[in-house]
């Protein structure tokens, strides 16, 4: 399949490059210092862009969309996260759904069968897999200050002995290195192997999966296989840190690799769907309270548009009204 | 039966033999390069030219879907073009829902045209793709110097068709916005689009005919003020003969205290008028002060299915005609559309209406104060207000003849969260109720598969395809506990689902809720009642049985 | 039933084995081997990189099969220990703490065995 073979190639082919300009041409000041630099610098610059391009866009209408029961008479008990009066409420929502992926929960799965019949079932696996990526992914970055800091704090220090908790191999075993890489492969296979997700999947939808699997594979296999120096590599990281310019100590390819592929990420980022990072915090249907009775929302640019006034309508039909003896303004 | 529809056991070979990607079966080429292929029965009819012409707007002229030259005007492509950039400008809602979508497919088979249909442009996803594949191609995006990456394509009249195939087989009921992590909207999509099409002469008679009449004389139907009024008091006979009571609605008063509006389809249709005549007898019950406008004489708006421009325009004429007659509030009646636009548009639209009261109900006292600034009640949370403070008298046993179920209407229950004020009245007015199935409920309601203006008759198979869902939850009831009457509190339901009932589960008649509230009101001074609203014989008050009141 | 009966089975193999590589410690190792000072047992850059992945080995090896002398591939002999290493490396008692410290790695070493800096100085 066309699709799914081309981003894994231009993964792959994103890989090499790095490799070879390190390994074979001695680049290692391009992918080590300037890279780096540019992809931060896009990946800001890049999500500001977004987020403002967005944000400066007037939202005319109130179009929450209700999951609950709104509020109404006293006596009926309200859902105030499904159904927010307020915007506090409306922010929970938003927060339950970052932090719980709250509407993934609620997904079932249709079946047509024989009669015909429709029957639902529920269907948390999509739920699963995205809430175990997206907090693995999390507490890798977060993990990875170990790097960018000299010391990280102790919030730092507690989520690497969590996540290394079993001890496993040496050095210890990460669970989120095992749980991404899990994640990821399912959400591959399910693009995959379900029929409604392998049409109505792009390429831009496998691009990123096998991107960040490179990542992944990367950072496991520096930790815990081809094994890499650290202490060369956090040299760079505190100096990038402090924008300094100096060029980087002996670090093994593979590490090369691994940033690489994080800059292509951070590049790509706010350039793709991945925006839907800062999206989830602005839709409409969701962030707004549903309080469009209660209180006016206003809407910018509110177009002047002319209606059939009363008065029209009553000089056509004055006549009959008068007829079926309705009241009329003008005799 | 309609030419325009096959026949029940047709259409059920086609569900159970006709591979599709909804049965697992997969797709064997990809979806942008399926074609499409217009036919009888799967298109609404153009609008008139003259419809067009009343109304202003372009490219009038007679053409089918099923030409192949659709005769759009000269530079046409730019006219959609800009019409994207514009409302990509102005609706922050458009611009997020295009950009965000992850294609995570948790909305896939959530779309009741989607289950009806197994065609994957049906998916909520590819739904928005079909918009979505053009907006990477031509808007400014990093993705477009790799358009085979990114899946973009020019905007070719084939292109065109697709939109105007697909975006009228969503009915804009957004059950796919409940299911989405982001909360994306296909509906908010549909809408532009649907107002983008318009711009080059794509349209439907059946959405654009009711928005000229409903413009001109203030309802869909094109009803002149005098039959407007005719026929309420034909219903006011009506309630005479059934129950000896004669009420008294008067039309156009100046000083009433509220002003009732309800889609005009309560006041013509059958089985709305039954509805209607609930609403007349509960209004005399409690002898409430109210009038009834032959101007603002509709309360759903197809503008909502056709630009916002005309929904802000058609909408207008509510708060123009409470302002001219002095009433305090407005009570709107059952409706799914109607309330959406009430709840989430009227006011940002043609507000603020400082020129009424924050609603009060006469009878209770009760505050409505979740309605403080639009001042306009639905007569659900109207009526189970009344109930509650125990202003009513009623018999609910006058509807033992029904086995109940209630269908959640989209736009009530996704666009304004109402859920338990119509189960709470329709348990007060009945003995039996039984809902449907978790999933095809309250937020999760299917729609009846002909809302958003495609409720035409020669969109039959379609139709009955959409709302395949709802008739198999009413049809898993109806087998489990004997329910033979569906309860709705929307006007385009009760025109729409008695012809899906008919198809999919003979033996279930449609209601409005009020309809069945107008059954179990026990009125002053009325004679002997032994048949409902529809003169159909009452479960225990037969001629004869004395021993009911 | 099935499960437990397998889970238990596993744990008996498992404390067995254990035991057995504890008695393998009894046996006198083929005894202590030459300290040779001026070169590691390793090229320097492989030990920044592998030293944890060595001593893994040697920890494993010497506690759990008895086998406590290290070859190195040009001959020369050492005994699997962390005397061996702090042999010379324990001339800077902060030799193992400031990369630690710096690359924020807290090794399990410790755990058990003293650790230069918890020596004080002579």
């Amino acid at each position: 399949m066309k699709k799914i073979l081309m981003p894994l190639l231009m993964v792959a082919a994103l890989a090499l490059v790095p490799y070879v300009g390190v390994e074979y041409a001695g680049l290692g000041y391009l992918f080590g210092v300037l890279i780096p630099y540019a992809a931060a610098f896009l990946l800001v610059a890049g999500f500001l862009y977004r987020m403002v391009d967005w944000l400066r866009r007037p939202v005319p209408f109130n179009i929450a969309t209700t999951c609950g029961q709104e509020k109404s008479l006293d006596w009926i008990g309200q859902q105030k996260l499904e159904c927010p009066p307020t915007r506090r409420h409306a922010a929970l929502r938003v927060l339950s759904e970052v932090i719980f992926f709250r509407s993934l929960f609620r997904n079932n799965k249709a079946e047509l069968r024989k009669g015909p019949d429709l029957a639902y079932g529920s269907h948390k696996w999509l739920w699963l897999g995205g809430l175990v990526f997206h907090w693995s992914l999390l507490v890798i970055v977060l993990r990875h200050s170990r790097f960018f800091f000299m010391t990280p704090g102790p919030f730092f220090q507690f989520l690497e002995d969590a996540d290394s908790f079993f001890d496993v191999t040496v050095p210890a075993l990460y669970m989120t290195d095992v749980l991404a890489l899990a994640a990821v492969t399912f959400l591959v296979l399910r693009r995959i192997l379900d029929a409604k997700m392998r049409v109505l999947s792009l390429q831009t939808d496998y691009f990123p999966l096998f991107l960040i699997a490179g990542i992944v594979l990367a950072g496991i296999g520096m930790r815990y296989v081809a094994k890499v120096d650290v202490m060369p590599v956090k040299v760079l990281m505190l100096g990038l840190m402090d924008f300094s310019f100096n060029p980087p100590g002996e670090i093994g390819a593979l590490f090369y690799v691994h940033l690489f592929l994080v800059c292509v990420l951070a590049v790509y980022f706010p350039f793709s769907k991945l925006m839907h990072m800062g999206a989830i915090f602005l839709s409409p249907t969701r962030a707004m309270p549903n309080n469009s009775r209660e209180k006016r929302h206003v809407n910018p640019w509110n177009a002047p548009v002319r209606f059939r006034t009363y008065a029209e309508y009553e000089d056509e039909y004055r006549e009959k009204m008068k007829k079926a003896k309705l009241p009329v303004e003008k005799e | 039966m309609s030419k325009y529809l096959p026949k029940q056991s047709e259409l059920v070979k086609e569900f159970e033999e006709k591979p599709g990607v909804l049965k697992g079966d997969y797709a064997k080429s990809e979806w942008w390069e399926t074609p499409l292929e217009f036919r009888e029965g799967n298109f609404c009819f153009p609008a008139k030219p003259e419809v067009l012409e009343e109304l202003g707007f372009p490219n009038p002229r007679k053409w089918a879907p099923t030409d192949d030259d659709w005769k759009l005007p000269d530079g046409w492509q730019k006219t959609v073009m800009d019409g994207m950039k514009e409302r990509l400008k102005k609706y922050r809602s458009l611009k997020l829902y295009l950009d965000s979508c992850m294609r995570c497919g948790a909305c896939a088979d959530k779309c009741h045209y989607f289950l009806g249909t197994g065609d994957p442009k049906n998916m909520p996803v590819l739904r928005a793709e079909l918009v979505r594949s053009v907006y990477r191609n031509d808007f400014p995006l990093v993705e477009k110097i790799l358009k085979g990456f990114s899946g973009s394509r020019k905007l070719t009249p084939e292109v065109l068709k697709e939109w105007h195939m697909y975006f009228y087989q969503c009915t804009e009921c957004r059950r796919c916005s409940v299911f989405c992590p982001l909360g994306i909207d296909t509906a908010e999509i549909t809408i532009m689009v649907r107002e983008i099409l318009q711009l080059v002469g794509l349209n439907n008679n059946w959405t654009l005919a009711p928005v000229a009449n409903c413009n001109r004389t203030g309802n869909h139907l094109g009803i002149e003020p005098h039959t407007f009024v005719q026929n309420i008091e034909s219903l006011v006979d009506d309630i005479e003969d059934l129950t000896g009571v004669t009420v008294n609605p008067t039309f156009n008063r100046k000083g009433a205290e509220i002003l009732f509006i309800t889609p005009s389809g309560d006041v013509f249709g059958d089985p709305g008028v039954y509805t209607m005549m609930g609403y007349l007898l509960l209004f005399h019950h409690i002898g409430l002060d109210y009038t009834i406008s032959t101007y603002a004489s509709e309360g759903g708006n197809f503008g909502l299915f056709t630009s916002n421009d005309m929904m802000k325009k058609l909408n207008a004429k509510m708060y123009h005609e409470a302002r001219r007659l002095g009433v305090k509030w407005i009570l709107g009646g059952e409706c799914g559309h109607m309330w959406r636009v009430v709840h989430q548009y009227m006011n940002t639209m043609n507000g603020p209406a400082d020129f009424l009261e924050e609603p009060v109900s006469p009878v209770t006292g009760t505050k409505f104060t979740n309605a403080k600034a639009t001042k306009m009640v639905h007569i659900a949370e109207f009526t189970a207000d009344l109930i509650h403070n125990q202003k009513l008298r009623l018999d609910p046993r006058r509807n033992d003849h029904l086995r109940t179920t209630f269908h959640d209407s989209c736009n009530v229950a996704r666009g304004m969260g109402m859920f338990e004020e119509p189960r709470y009245v329709l348990n007060k007015v009945c003995n039996s109720f039984h809902e449907m199935a978790e999933n095809t409920i309250r937020e999760q309601t299917f729609c009846c598969g002909s809302g958003s203006g495609i409720n035409a008759e020669e969109y039959m198979e379609m139709r009955m395809k959409g709302g395949f869902p709802r008739a198999d939850a009413v049809r898993r009831v109806k087998e489990k506990h004997k329910v033979d009457s569906l309860v709705t509190i929307c006007a385009i339901d009760r025109a729409t689902l008695p012809p899906l009932m008919r198809y999919w589960t003979p033996g279930v008649s449609v209601y409005g809720l009020h309809e069945l509230v107008g059954n179990a009101l026990v009125m002053e001074g009325e004679k002997k009642r032994t048949e409902d609203l529809r003169e159909e014989p009452m479960a225990g008050f037969e001629d004869g049985d004395d021993d009911e009141e | 039933m099935l499960f437990c009966g397998a889970a238990l089975a596993a744990l008996v193999t498992i404390t067995a084995l254990r035991l057995d590589g504890g008695g393998a410690e009894t046996v006198p190792a083929a005894g202590p081997a030459a300290v040779d000072s001026t070169v590691c047992i390793a090229p320097t850059e492989y030990m920044r990189s592998h030293h944890m992945k060595m001593l893994d080995k040697w920890r494993d090896e010497a506690v759990r099969e008895g086998e406590r002398t290290h070859v190195t591939p040009d001959g020369r002999r050492f005994e699997k220990s962390l005397k061996t290493c702090l042999g010379c490396h324990s001339n800077n008692r902060m030799f193992c703490y400031m990369c630690h410290l710096y690359a924020n790695v807290k090794p399990t070493c410790w755990n058990c065995h003293l650790s230069p800096i918890e020596i004080p100085p002579q």
